[in-house]
């Protein structure tokens, strides 16, 4: 019998991919940490809230399209489920409440999604200031708009859909802003009026729903601090000077009780560095993602990787990449309306992300400015600390703990990378350790599928490894 | 016998220390500080290796017998060096326990606290009561206990880039990305490196696990064998267990680290050479570790698991450490190889600098001859 696919990640990549195989009757296990699938884009309410959601911008009919593989025969969820560890780059080991083990796969396609790029600032570890990730996740998963003067800032596409989103969902926006200049961005939102004009259209839509609400939207402005006493108070925007700063000339205070920032998405690729695949880093792709074959199978035979977490492309180039994978997988060609399709998309998404690119890049922090969150590592004691002559943020972590809190770098490191002006490589990057997420030991210790080994071994008394 | 050429590129000093881990940089604060010019060459980074990814324990349970003395002695230089930089790393001593979950293990217990307090260290062998009323977070299954107030603990971490800096203070020079490709014996002997010739009026290999390849290079045999010594760390918690926890067989040390922090680790090994460099975790063996933990102390059992990791530790035949000159080489010396070298570093360093300046060594050191297995 062969060994199921096993997919990480129930979005939209996961599941188009998923739905493929399972047509050509090829076994499933798809993987999520969530009780539901559906990813970031397609999040669902929980099945059990009855109130009325309307203006919530659930895209049901997309997402039950996709998500009717769900319900196939051949399709296993492991709802609620944490990949933890690649015990080989075809057997993987999860965790979750109801039970960890292990599974062979004969192909393991990692769908993992992205993760929001924070851009530390004044004040942005404040109570009221949240990720534009977090808070898409809160009105589509929970249901919950925020309260009060909203403003919303970032760099990229997620400004848009993160605006948009609130206003129809009620929420009173009183300010966007968008760092990069608008001059910058129109080649490519032009080029792609014959690329993805479907992408184009949604973008038009969200602009609309802003100025329906008469809600002002501007350009070449970052955000440069956030004040308050015990909640959010006032926000400093500024406009974006030629060092990638804030313009120490050119600020305005606002009036805020919510400030939702998106400095732009990255790949959540810790995944395929864990499967010891061969990664780069890739501008136009928003950061490091693993290498692919044109049939996006990574370096490591049998691991492939799609969506978001593999580039920054959106819903519809993780769809594109989903079937592309099954198809390799299933051995099938790929049929040619998806090659002509994928290459459309994938060429208007890297000149969109290096359209948003800010070089140099984009920063706000001052040297008392919080670096790493989970340590409470502020710039100016990481700039002076002796270990940065290494160049290598690897020894700055053994030597500071940045990166050793709960987020285990996945948060702090890309940002510290371009404040302290390091390298951001692979060499010189601290290694993904397992586990990939935090998971209680008991959950670890519960692994059914854990083989006996020989205790260590001692002379006389062993001394143990301190 | 490699014949180095000769040229332009060459550093003198009057040491020249192979290393930069905990033996390494505190010789050269110790040397330097005395006036001497001293250079730490690194293969790469210092304080990256065994010093730095160690679990932090500074215990006296844990140690064989024959290196307790030695272990009690290294805790005073350990306050020396905390004090003497004026940082806070970390160094604890709320003392530690020792447990057995068998009768067989309990028997040993006692047997090892017996040769162990006879050589010096203050052990105390608890009752079932005593161990249900001092250490409640102890599992009921744990049969019996020793308690040390002897253990403790200190943050590698912090303690590293202190030690580093302070070495750089008193003057000594370090390189690291300096890997020695030969060592040239003789009057003033030289290491050869890519970036050129570092002589030295005396040497000092404070290489760890890579001991044998510094041996080989002048025909020594310093057998050493390699272990992955792998460590668990779980997120900031509220006060889960209190001191150093040990095991009577040797295979478990978990303590609860300054930030809150618990360190599982005991020795289970993980998969790499230092060929291939891997220090990968082995997933049986750390689920096995963690088990034991859980089995120890149950209130770790709901904690988040952050990150496991491995490093490599180099162990001698009969786990006593390399510490004396070179058979042949009287300007030659090593220092390395002393299990549980987070706790023994700064001993292992003073011994190093007090016979490399031609000093009586301070404790005996006969057994740690570097000529024990040349001959073998």
């Amino acid at each position: 019998m062969t060994a199921p696919v096993v997919i990480i990640g129930a979005g939209p990549a996961g599941l188009a991919c998923a739905s493929v195989l399972a047509q050509a009757g090829r076994d499933i296990v798809i993987i999520d940490e969530n009780q539901q699938a559906g990813g970031q884009y397609y999040r669902q309410l929980p099945r059990t809230f009855s109130a009325d959601f309307r203006n919530l911008p659930h895209d049901r009919q997309g997402f039950a399209a996709l998500a009717q593989v769900m319900d196939h025969p051949n399709v296993r969820f492991l709802r609620a489920n944490t990949l933890w560890a690649a015990v080989s780059p075809h057997r993987i080991a999860f965790a979750g409440k109801d039970g960890s083990g292990r599974l062979d796969a004969s192909a393991v396609v990692l769908a993992t999604g992205a993760q929001d790029m924070p851009m530390p600032f004044p004040g942005w570890t404040f109570p009221g200031v949240i990720s534009s990730g977090g808070c898409l996740n809160l009105i589509k998963g929970q249901g919950l708009i925020p309260e009060g003067r909203v403003v919303v800032a970032g760099n990229g596409p997620l400004v848009l859909v993160t605006a948009a989103t609130l206003i129809r969902a009620g929420a009173n926006v009183v300010r966007v802003i968008e760092a990069q200049r608008a001059t910058r961005l129109l080649p490519a939102v032009a080029s792609g009026l014959r690329s993805a004009p479907g992408i184009v259209r949604q973008a038009l839509g969200y602009r609309i729903s802003m100025l329906a609400k008469r809600v002002p939207l501007h350009f070449g402005q970052i955000i440069a601090a956030a004040e308050g006493e015990h909640e959010l108070r006032n926000i400093t925007i500024a406009k974006v000077g030629p060092d990638g700063r804030p313009d120490e000339n050119a600020r305005l205070g606002i009036a805020a009780d919510i400030l939702v920032t998106g400095y732009g998405l990255i790949p959540g690729s810790e995944p395929a560095r864990l499967f010891g695949c061969r990664m780069r880093m890739e501008p136009a792709l928003n950061g490091a993602v693993p290498e692919r074959s044109s049939t996006l199978e990574t370096s490591v035979p049998g691991v492939y990787a799609i969506g978001d977490g593999a580039g920054i492309g959106g819903v519809k180039v993780a769809i594109a990449e989903g079937r592309i994978a099954a198809h390799a997988i299933l051995g099938q060609d790929i049929p040619a309306q998806h090659i002509r399709t994928y290459a459309r998309l994938d060429g208007f998404r890297r000149r969109l992300n290096l359209a948003y690119l800010h070089d140099p890049p984009l920063t706000a922090a001052t040297p008392d400015t919080v670096i790493c969150r989970c340590e409470a590592l502020r710039l100016a004691e990481l700039q002076a600390h002796p270990r940065i002559e290494t160049g290598s943020l690897n020894v700055l972590k053994t030597a500071t703990r940045l990166g050793m809190g709960r987020c285990q770098g996945r948060n702090c490191l890309p940002s510290a990378a371009t404040l302290l002006g390091l390298p951001d490589d692979f060499a010189t990057r601290p290694r993904v350790r397992p586990p990939l997420r935090p998971l209680p030991l008991q959950q670890i210790a519960a692994d059914r599928d854990a083989l006996p080994v020989p205790e260590p071994d001692e002379p006389q008394i062993h001394q143990t490894g301190e | 016998m490699t014949v180095l050429p000769t040229g332009p590129d060459q550093h003198d000093f009057d040491t020249v220390i192979l290393g930069g881990g905990i033996v390494g940089l505190f010789t050269a604060l110790q040397l330097a500080r005395t006036g001497q010019s001293v250079a730490v060459l690194d293969q790469g980074d210092i304080w990256t290796e065994a010093s730095a990814v160690n679990a932090g324990s500074l215990g006296v349970q844990n140690k064989l017998p024959a290196l307790v003395p030695l272990s009690l002695w290294s805790w005073e230089l350990w306050q020396e060096l905390q004090a003497g930089f004026g940082i806070d790393a970390h160094v604890k001593r709320p003392g530690g326990y020792k447990v057995a979950m068998t009768e067989d293990e309990a028997e040993r217990l006692r047997d090892t606290a017996e040769q162990q307090a006879r050589l010096g260290a203050t052990i105390e062998i608890l009752t079932r009561q005593q161990i249900s009323d001092r250490a409640p977070w102890l599992s009921p299954d744990v049969v019996a206990a020793t308690f040390s107030p002897q253990d403790g603990f200190a943050s590698p971490t912090l303690m590293g880039p202190a030690l580093a800096q302070a070495a750089k203070q008193a003057g000594a020079n370090i390189f690291p990305h300096h890997p020695a490709h030969a060592i040239e014996p003789g009057p003033r002997p030289r290491i050869e490196t890519s970036h050129g010739r570092f002589r030295g009026t005396r040497l000092a290999i404070t290489t760890g696990a890579w001991t044998q390849n510094a041996g080989a290079m002048l025909g020594i045999n310093l057998p050493v064998s390699l272990d992955v010594n792998m460590v668990t760390v779980t997120e900031p918690a509220p006060f889960t267990m209190q001191g150093l926890v040990s095991h009577a067989r040797g295979i478990l040390t978990l303590k609860q680290a300054v930030n809150g922090s618990c360190l599982i680790g005991g020795g289970w090994q993980g998969i790499g050479t230092l060929a291939d460099r891997r220090k990968d975790v082995d997933y049986d063996q750390m689920i096995q570790n963690i088990r034991l933990a859980l089995r120890v102390v149950p209130g770790l059992a709901g904690l988040n698991a952050l990150r496991s990791w491995a490093g490599y530790e180099g162990v001698t035949p009969d786990s006593m450490p390399y510490l004396g000159s070179l058979p042949g080489h009287p300007d030659i010396f090593v220092a390395a190889c002393a299990r549980g070298g987070f706790t023994l570093g700064p001993a292992m360093a003073r011994l190093l600098t007090e016979v490399m300046t031609g000093q009586e060594s301070s404790r005996p050191i006969d057994l740690f001859d570097p000529a024990r297995f040349h001959d073998a």
